[in-house]
């Protein structure tokens, strides 16, 4: 049961009484993380800080060679903010495409919401390569989109959609609907409908009062769903593989080529740690922009 | 003003109206397409189809190794996702009803799986298992598995557990329950959404997983998606649009169903 | 806030223990189905190369293998150069055979990864031409996988005759190449410095750098880079990208089927020719099998295939190259082969160089 003790004694004895229960649950599953989680990485990271059997000027020891080569790689800086940008305009592109299908959601007859949400699961359900693939059959030259603006009359000549930024940006957003969808659908859900039938019966408009209620009670959701599609955009590996060619690469697939395939396991790791660190700070200062702007709780 | 305002929640519905039904046609339209292609005659990607003809269904077979790629996938992701959940009741229990120090920070490291890159996470994991010398067997790639979905029923069983009336359980023990009681009958069946939709979710990831099974993979041991991609990359006929429908369709009839009778996905949401 | 009921204790933990217990059956019952280590004796690993060069084997030679040796084939496909990566990696449980091309033998047998082959342990041996056998005895090379220009017959309406049409100004956007990671990428350099320098092949291409800035020529020339073969033969078979560099083997069954594609059969500069072995890493478990596989490659009735189906030609010393063939592959003395031994140890530097301009 809970321990509600107002005094507070810094004895390890008592330390250990009042986290007794905690300390016990957690244990099995953090000794787990530690072994298979944490050590693997750290390996990984210390992997980054020493040389390759290939690099020049090598030395005993630490050294940042590898993060500086990373830094001077005019091809990694392209790749980086490619990454970048095709991660924040998929962000953006989902957030829009999907907050109108959650408020619909909210007001959809019981029949409808769940034919809704059957399909959105079962688009989660299929396998991402699944999914891409049927990108690649839409986007073919000889595919589905192409045909209609051909029929249409409004192209002579297949348009190259396939292997490029566009192709890619689409997959990651058709990934991304669901995980857009869901968190943002279930925050709304929280909010009372007496605070739309007030601010309604008080003269305010649908959009005022999505702008003025809606949206700002529902951040939560939304930071949990941009925060994820964003997560998952900048770590994209099989998308691009698919969809993209070497020209459209993202990090994961330049960190992967160098592990895989040229054994460089000292710059891989760098730049796999380097994409990571990027993401981590870009959602911390996404999350702190939020609550001290917006004054949400993220 | 009255006018102006029914035109302006008119203009609203139907500008929500529009944007959602282009985002679930969005959704369907390469699924819808992939089952036209796969009836599809022709050698080569084309639409609208000219002939149509359900050979392609027969050469799934041709896909290297399929089937054996996909019950190893199936049984990795329903052990991995079982393996997970379990680990999310102790974890969302911990998180949720006892006190720790740093809980902020423990979520935070629980759930940063999901933050780290998968290729990351794959290599990082292959060289651990290289190095203990178990590397690509069936154990290692289930580790690896568990890694990747732990976070989900973490945060589901979390969400679950922190809208959970804890007032029940107090009730109960102080009308003379066990613990072990009250935790059977009141604390699990309020975690029953997030344990369902904690569960699914880590499956699927699971299932479809492709980064970080390609690392942890040789030999005798594969995954269906690894398979299918293989096959995508080498091959230019439709026979993967043939396997795509089947799988859609398997995976459709099982979701409707478990919906009809177990309600899962409206336990999941609410 | 949803309405919570509690439910009676027994119905739910029946289902959820039975659940968890099914899985652990299934698990348990499953389980040594799922362990990896090769069965003692009677299993052959063999890594084979990709597309059509693979289905010809797996189509073809696996079942008379298994059948007549009564061993189990487990068949793994990848590219040269992952292939030297795994060599790398798993120098102490290495597949048993290898298909990879001379782009990767001459650097695998110099890093120590190769067996040499008991070439008195398989007859067919000696009907293996001089020229297939690459680095004396360490790989029996079957295929020659000659790389040439394909062109959309319905598009460009005049065969190219040199690898310089690529960067006329008249061809711009209508150009694919290769990318780095497969071998006749790293061919389009060598021959990008032929062109560039004027030196003929075998003084050329020891200047990558030059081939690499004049490669990024071709790039202001709106050359797009494929991903994998599928892509390739979508490009050219379309129409969209009529120009594309590409193996006669892997593109042979398309133009079978009529597809609007036709391999340029005369180039200048010469067309690109790569001999593809099989290869026997040092530490391979099952050498004898090993060796039987082989053998059976080597056999006249298999090799002949590799002339009628991927319209190459094999190592087989007897096999007459077919004029259908011929039609495909041009005079053979037009086909050069590169020193790849130095082009595989500065690989590495090369593709470094080439991710800088098309990365």
């Amino acid at each position: 049961m809970l321990l509600t003790t107002a005094s507070f004694s810094r004895s390890p004895l008592s330390f250990w009484r009042r986290y007794r229960s905690g300390i016990l649950l957690l244990t099995p599953l953090l000794v787990f993380l530690l072994c298979f989680y944490v050590i693997p990485l750290t390996n990984l990271l210390a992997q980054s800080f020493s040389f390759s059997s290939g690099d020049t000027n090598q030395h005993d020891g630490w050294t940042f060679y590898q993060y500086l080569k990373t830094y001077e790689s005019a091809r990694l800086g392209r790749v980086l903010s490619r990454t970048f940008r095709i991660s924040f305009i998929t962000v953006l592109v989902t957030l829009v495409i999907s907050y109108p299908l959650a408020l619909l959601l909210l007001r959809a007859s019981r029949r409808l919401r769940t034919a809704l949400l059957i399909l959105t699961f079962v688009s989660l359900a299929s396998s991402l390569i699944v999914r891409n693939y049927g990108w690649v059959v839409v986007l073919a030259d000889g595919g589905a989109l192409n045909s209609t603006l051909i029929g249409l009359g409004l192209i002579d000549q297949p348009i190259r959609f396939m292997y490029s930024e566009g192709a890619i940006i689409v997959g990651l957003v058709h990934f991304a609907i669901p995980f857009m969808v869901l968190p943002i659908y279930g925050s709304l859900l929280r909010i009372p409908t007496s605070m739309r039938e007030a601010a309604l019966s008080l003269g305010s408009s649908e959009w005022a009062c999505l702008c003025n209620i809606t949206l700002p009670l529902s951040l939560p959701g939304v930071f949990g769903g941009t925060m994820l599609t964003f997560a998952v955009s900048m770590s994209a590996y099989v998308t691009p593989l698919m969809l993209g060619s070497p020209s459209t690469a993202m990090i994961s697939q330049v960190a992967a080529e160098q592990l895989l395939v040229q054994l460089n396991f000292p710059w891989g790791a760098a730049i796999i740690v380097t994409l990571t660190v990027l993401t981590f700070l870009l959602v911390a200062a996404y999350a702190s922009i939020l609550r001290k702007v917006f004054r949400a709780t993220v | 003003m009255q006018q102006s305002s029914e035109y302006q929640a008119r203009g609203y519905q139907t500008v929500v109206q529009a944007i959602s039904w282009f985002t679930i046609v969005f959704l369907l339209f390469p699924v819808l397409l992939t089952v036209i292609v796969s009836f599809n005659a022709s050698f080569f990607i084309e639409f609208p189809p000219k002939a149509l003809s359900i050979d392609w269904y027969g050469n799934i077979e041709k896909i290297h190794r399929i089937g054996h790629a996909t019950l190893i996938s199936a049984l990795i992701a329903l052990a991995s996702a079982a393996v997970a959940t379990l680990f999310g009741i102790c974890a969302s229990l911990a998180l949720v009803r006892t006190e720790l120090p740093a809980k902020a920070a423990i979520t935070a490291f629980l759930v940063s799986p999901i933050t780290i890159p998968m290729v990351a996470i794959g290599i990082a994991l292959v060289q651990f298992f290289i190095l203990i010398g178990t590397a690509f067997t069936w154990y290692s790639l289930l580790i690896g598995h568990i890694v990747l979905v732990l976070a989900y029923p973490i945060r589901t069983l979390v969400a679950s557990l922190t809208l959970s009336n804890i007032s029940l359980e107090e009730a109960a023990r102080s009308l003379g329950a066990t613990r072990r009681q009250v935790f059977i009958t009141i604390t699990l069946p309020q975690m029953t959404p997030g344990l369902i939709s904690g569960f699914i979710f880590a499956f699927l990831i699971s299932f479809d997983n492709y980064p970080i099974s390609i690392f942890l993979v040789r030999g005798g041991l594969t995954t269906m998606p690894i398979e299918l991609f293989n096959y995508i990359t080498q091959n230019l006929d439709p026979t993967p649009a043939a396997f795509s429908s089947l799988y859609i369709a398997i995976v459709s009839v099982i979701i409707f169903f478990a919906e009809k009778r177990w309600r899962i996905i409206s336990y999941a949401i609410h | 806030m949803s309405n919570q009921s509690t439910r009676s204790a027994s119905t739910s933990i029946s289902r959820r223990t039975l659940l968890k217990r099914g899985i652990a059956g299934a698990f348990v019952i499953s389980s040594p189905w799922m362990t990896t280590s090769a069965r003692a004796a009677g299993q052959l690993t063999v890594v084979l190369n990709q597309g059509l060069l693979a289905k010809l084997w797996i189509d073809e030679l696996n079942p008379r293998f298994e059948k007549e040796t009564g061993a189990t084939l487990n068949i793994q496909q990848s590219v040269t150069g992952a292939m030297l990566a795994m060599l790398k990696t798993q120098k102490d449980n290495p597949p048993d055979l290898m298909q990879f091309s001379e782009a990767g033998v001459f650097q695998a047998r110099d890093q120590g990864l190769l067996k040499q082959y008991k070439t008195s342990s398989i007859p067919n041996w000696k009907f293996l031409r001089k020229e297939f056998n690459m680095a004396d005895d360490y790989s029996a090379g079957m295929i020659d996988a000659m790389n040439t220009i394909f062109y959309n017959t319905n598009v460009i309406k005049t065969e190219p005759t040199s690898w310089a049409e690529l960067w006329q100004a008249s061809n711009k956007g209508k150009i694919a190449i290769p990318p780095a990671t497969w071998n006749n990428g790293i061919r389009m350099i060598v021959t990008a410095s032929q062109i560039a320098t004027g030196l003929p092949l075998d003084k050329a291409q020891y200047d990558f750098e030059s081939g690499i800035k004049h490669l990024a020529n071709l790039k202001k020339n709106g050359a797009v880079v494929y991903n994998d073969a599928p892509q390739a033969l979508q490009m050219m078979q379309s129409g969209q990208v009529p120009l594309v560099p590409f193996y006669v083997a892997f593109a042979a069954g398309l133009v079978a089927k009529g597809a609007p594609i036709a391999p340029a059969v005369n180039l200048k500069e010469g067309k690109h020719g790569e001999i593809v072995g099989l290869n026997m890493p040092v530490n391979a478990k099952n050498v004898e099998l090993a060796q039987a596989y082989v053998n059976l490659s080597l056999e006249k009735e298999f090799q002949s295939k590799i002339d009628s189906v991927l319209r190459a030609r094999c190592g087989h010393i007897d096999v007459v190259t077919s004029p259908d063939t011929l039609k495909l592959i041009g005079d053979p003395s037009n086909t050069t082969y590169a020193d790849w031994a130095f082009l595989s140890k500065n690989r590495p530097k090369m593709t470094e160089l080439w991710n800088e301009v098309f990365g």
